[in-house]
């Protein structure tokens, strides 16, 4: 690992959660942590620990209850909506119901931040929209109606519409949730090979211990309200995992360099 | 208590009616009914049974009267024009009970309205049987205008007279059923010498407007956004207006009603009226702010224009439709008035006038 | 092929236009007709048929036929909801509201009514009904999380109103009840040139105004969260949406009545000819395609050659009954 790579996001003594009429709750706090240009961090954790209120407070989609995110120096809380846009961008999980719409019209979307005001498309756009569709192996379905899409396929026309949105750093929110086992793994081995291709910095929040565990750079694992950050190594030898998930009825090994999930 | 034998026969009629209508049909033409214009009621002198004929779009009803013992000193009424009619026959005291009692035009009502003597049994969109069965009055006159509503008061146990007398399409037709309430009240002789009257000052009015060969076209009728309601060339509107002499743009209709017309169809049909007597308003910037296309009309160039407000009243009675009702002679005269005023040239219109310029 | 389509109907519309002028209860002869054009016949009787009674009402036609399309396009982007129609949030049981109290209070005349007589007095009390609608509206949206939960909130609205309303039918005479009802199946005529003349301040720049904002309406398509991603001030868009529209559904109201259908079914019928969702090209061939069904439900409603004539949202409603159906078909078949 090139230890020497610039840093593109940072979380400062970052807690999030929810404001509430008399008392906050909490959900996570004392964050201090960051992520590399290039790198695809995995945050894990059991369910409910807060990893969708992390990712939405990321990426700006709920304020923080103190600390902040910085974005390339930029604090998030500090730039305006169109210009956050151009610095992070999303794949969620929420559904999109609408007919009439192809692969290509999603994708293109993607370009929303840096077209004018009527949305132009402009043969630089055309050519990165293009690119990315092959980029995530969609090209023979570009015309398709995207409510005709798998799961997966539809999935993969989100990451897609977050590529060509140009952004230095892609936030995913269990990006294989509802996914069939084989779409699971298609998925994480293509953000693993985006990762590897286009430098951009990708987080994302997933159950998938085992793929995840493969593919990352770093792991997040919510641990306490809090998270421990390291290489799967690094936190194998903390024995993170077992204190993360105390009544997981598993124990994580590195046997032979790869990293194991063994079950009890 | 003799409770008077006075009942309304819907059913039994109709089992019985095709009998009796039949019997009625030929004797109605007979010179034996007392009723020498009104077509849907049928009395024979002597006696004690009244047939009313009503005639609804998909049925028939007959409804059979027996009078006898009839004790009317608490009437509820039902439709002002009724309260006209008893007003006519000096009757007014014998009212207790009247629908939107703010309404009525009629003085001796209103004062007894204002002494709490008449009982409030409903609007005119619906009545309260609560409060008439409460009020509990010898009888109930009332109108009806489909079949449902004969049925509407089958729960009440008053004494339920229904008059039609609106299905009838000439004006003194109407009146003639105040023979008919005078039946009711024990006042017959009233009655006749009121009709005779009325109809005596009626003819006298048109045998002098049949002697004018001109005959000055006559627009009816109101519009309502670009419909026009005009009246039937058989309605009672009709028959005013050619018994006054003049000529309704529509007489070729054969409808007794009213007819729906495109205000482009009356723009035409009425190019050369003489006049328009039948609006509700009362000046031009009225008659402009209801309707704008009404300055298109050419009565309206030549602000001919008459409305039927004269003896309207902000409370929104007008007595136009109560003693109006009940007074066609005074109704054709102001006709008259309009139409050919040579031939009245000192009488002052009573219920139409002419729009304020 | 989707160019051809806007062009069709460019051609269509002066098409339209003029047979619903041609055409209605009184059949016109063509030197009628030449005399207008040539100058001649001020205030004959062709001249007030043609100019003064159906050109105001081809044109309000063309206008509500521009109008409901967009408010109803903006309401089914705003809800995510292909049955939602210009009148979803209250509008329009809030004009009736206010002409209710205008027209059925005629028995109990307050002296302020008495000055406002008539179609300006309706226009008016429509127009405060639905404004108090929308301004209720305005204020609960920004603070309604869920999209799904305005649009109950609207149709509750919706509910009391009408059972204001007809409480007070009940308590009116049958001549008040007559007109309000009336006026309930929406006409498109007695719109004078003032009248028209506001319509077209009014709807012209909204329109225009809705064509500039298609970008953030396409991302909103995605839903709140992704148009947030994409650098959409969503909050700030939702306000917009719902103001557009509801000015647009108030308008028309005002002056002719509740218009059923078209603001419902223009929309899809773009939708389906075009087969897209991006708004830039629905906007505009929702408009021509409004513009040229209005004008044709008008000349039906006519029904000239009979000496009758249809109630204008009669029409529509034969034109917009079909089309709900193939909707409701339609996405049922999408939601697997």
């Amino acid at each position: 690992m090139n230890k020497t790579k610039n840093i593109l996001v940072t979380l400062e003594n970052l807690a999030v959660g929810y404001v509430g009429k008399t008392l906050n709750s909490i959900i996570l706090s004392n964050l201090n942590l960051s992520i590399a240009e290039g790198e695809l961090v995995c945050l894990l954790g059991p369910n409910g620990c807060g990893k969708s209120t992390l990712i939405r407070t990321i990426a700006g989609m709920q304020p923080s209850l103190s600390g902040e995110v910085f974005i390339k120096e930029n604090a998030i809380s500090t730039l305006e909506i169109q210009n956050l846009a151009k610095v992070v961008s999303v794949v969620l999980t929420d559904t999109i119901d609408v007919p009439n719409m192809t692969v290509f019209d999603i994708v293109a979307l993607g370009r929303y931040p840096h077209t004018g005001w009527f949305g132009t498309l402009h043969s630089k756009d055309l050519e990165l929209i293009n690119d990315c569709i092959s980029k995530v192996g969609l090209e023979h379905l570009k015309t398709r109606e995207f409510l005709q899409l798998s799961d997966g396929e539809k999935q993969r026309t989100l990451i897609a519409k977050a590529l060509v949105q140009d952004t230095d750093f892609i936030l995913l929110d269990e990006p294989t949730a509802h996914l069939d086992l084989s779409s699971r793994i298609e998925i994480m081995k293509l953000l693993k090979e985006l990762a590897h291709t286009t430098k951009k910095s990708f987080l994302l929040s997933t159950h998938e211990l085992e793929l995840a565990l493969q593919i990352s750079d770093k792991i997040w694992l919510v641990s306490n309200k809090e998270i421990v950050s390291g290489t799967a190594t690094e936190l194998i030898q903390q024995k993170a995992f077992e204190t993360s998930f105390p009544n997981g009825n598993f124990v994580v090994e590195e046997v032979q360099g790869r990293i194991q999930i063994n079950y009890r | 208590m003799r409770r008077f034998a006075f009942f309304v026969l819907i059913v039994a009629c109709l089992c019985s009616c095709k009998r009796a209508s039949q019997t009625q049909e030929t004797t109605q033409h007979s010179s034996d009914n007392i009723f020498k214009y009104a077509k849907n009621i049928f009395f024979h002198p002597g006696s004690d049974t009244v047939y009313v004929y009503c005639t609804w779009n998909d049925s028939k009803d007959t409804l059979v009267y027996c009078l006898r013992d009839i004790k009317s000193n608490s009437i509820a009424v039902i439709s002002t024009t009724d309260i006209a009619m008893l007003a006519e026959l000096g009757a007014t005291d014998q009212i207790t009970g009247i629908c939107d009692p703010f309404r009525t035009t009629n003085p001796k009502v209103q004062e007894r309205v204002k002494q709490g003597l008449v009982q409030n049994v409903g609007t005119s969109m619906e009545t309260n049987i609560e409060a008439l069965v409460a009020l509990n009055p010898d009888l109930v006159i009332t109108s009806a205008y489909n079949s449902l509503d004969l049925k509407k008061y089958q729960h009440v146990s008053c004494p339920i007279v229904f008059t039609t007398s609106w299905q009838e399409n000439t004006p003194l037709a109407r009146i003639e059923w105040i023979k008919f309430v005078g039946m009711l009240i024990g006042k017959t002789h009233e009655a006749d010498s009121v009709f005779a009257e009325i109809e005596k000052k009626y003819l006298a009015l048109k045998s002098r407007a049949d002697s004018i060969d001109t005959k000055p076209l006559v627009l009816a009728g109101a519009a309502s956004n670009d419909i026009w309601y005009m009246p039937g060339g058989k309605s009672y509107v009709a028959q005013f207006i050619a018994d006054a002499g003049g000529k309704f743009i529509w007489e070729a209709d054969e409808n007794t009603g009213s007819v729906v017309l495109n205000f482009e169809q009356v723009l035409h049909a009425s190019q050369n009226a003489d006049c328009w007597i039948g609006c509700d308003e009362k000046s031009y910037a009225e008659l402009d702010a209801m309707n704008k296309n009404y300055k298109l009309l050419d009565v309206y160039k030549k602000k001919a224009i008459y409305n039927r407000s004269k003896r309207s009243f902000p409370n929104g009675g007008n007595d136009y439709w109560e003693y109006g009702y009940v007074r066609p002679d005074i109704v054709l005269a102001d006709y008259m008035k309009i139409i050919h005023p040579e031939l009245l040239p000192d009488y002052e219109t009573v219920f139409l006038e002419k729009l304020a310029e | 092929m989707r160019n051809l389509l806007s062009i069709i109907l460019v051609i269509l519309i002066p098409i339209c236009f003029v047979t619903d002028i041609l055409f209605g209860s009184v059949q016109i002869p063509l030197q009628g007709f030449i005399d207008i054009l040539q100058g001649n016949g001020d205030n004959s009787l062709w001249y007030n048929i043609i100019v003064r009674l159906r050109l105001p009402r081809a044109i309000s036609a063309i206008l509500v036929g521009i109008a409901l399309p967009i408010s109803g396009l903006l309401m089914q982007t705003l809800f995510k909801n292909p049955l939602a129609d210009p009148y979803i949030l209250g509008v329009s049981t809030g004009a009736s509201l206010g002409v209710a109290f205008y027209s059925l209070m005629g028995g109990i005349t307050l002296g302020i009514f008495t000055f406002l007589n008539g179609s300006l007095g309706t226009a008016i009390s429509a127009l405060i009904g639905s404004s108090i609608i929308i301004l209720l509206i305005l204020v609960i949206a920004p603070k309604i999380k869920n999209i799904a939960s305005l649009l109950i909130i609207g149709i509750m609205f919706g509910s009391l109103t009408s059972a204001i309303v007809n409480m007070l039918q009940y308590f009116s005479n049958p001549d008040e009840v007559h007109n309000f009802l009336l006026w309930t199946m929406g006409s498109l005529a007695n719109i004078d040139k003032t009248e028209i003349a506001l319509m077209i301040i009014v709807i012209i720049p909204i329109t225009i105004a809705t064509l500039l904002i298609h970008k953030p309406l396409d991302a909103i398509l995605l839903g709140e969260n992704y148009a947030h991603s994409l650098g959409v001030n969503t909050g700030k868009i939702k306000i917009v949406i719902i103001i557009f529209s509801t000015i647009l559904a108030s308008i028309v109201t005002a002056f002719a009545g509740p218009i059923g259908f078209v603001g419902m079914t223009v929309p899809h019928i773009a939708r389906f000819l075009l087969k897209t969702n991006s708004h830039k090209k629905l906007i505009i061939n929702a408009v021509l395609i409004g513009i040229n069904l209005m004008l044709i439900c008008d000349l039906i409603s006519q029904l000239p050659g009979t000496q009758t004539m249809l109630p204008i949202n009669t029409v529509t409603a034969i034109f917009g009954a079909p089309i709900v159906i193939l909707v409701i078909y339609r996405s049922r078949r999408n939601n697997l």
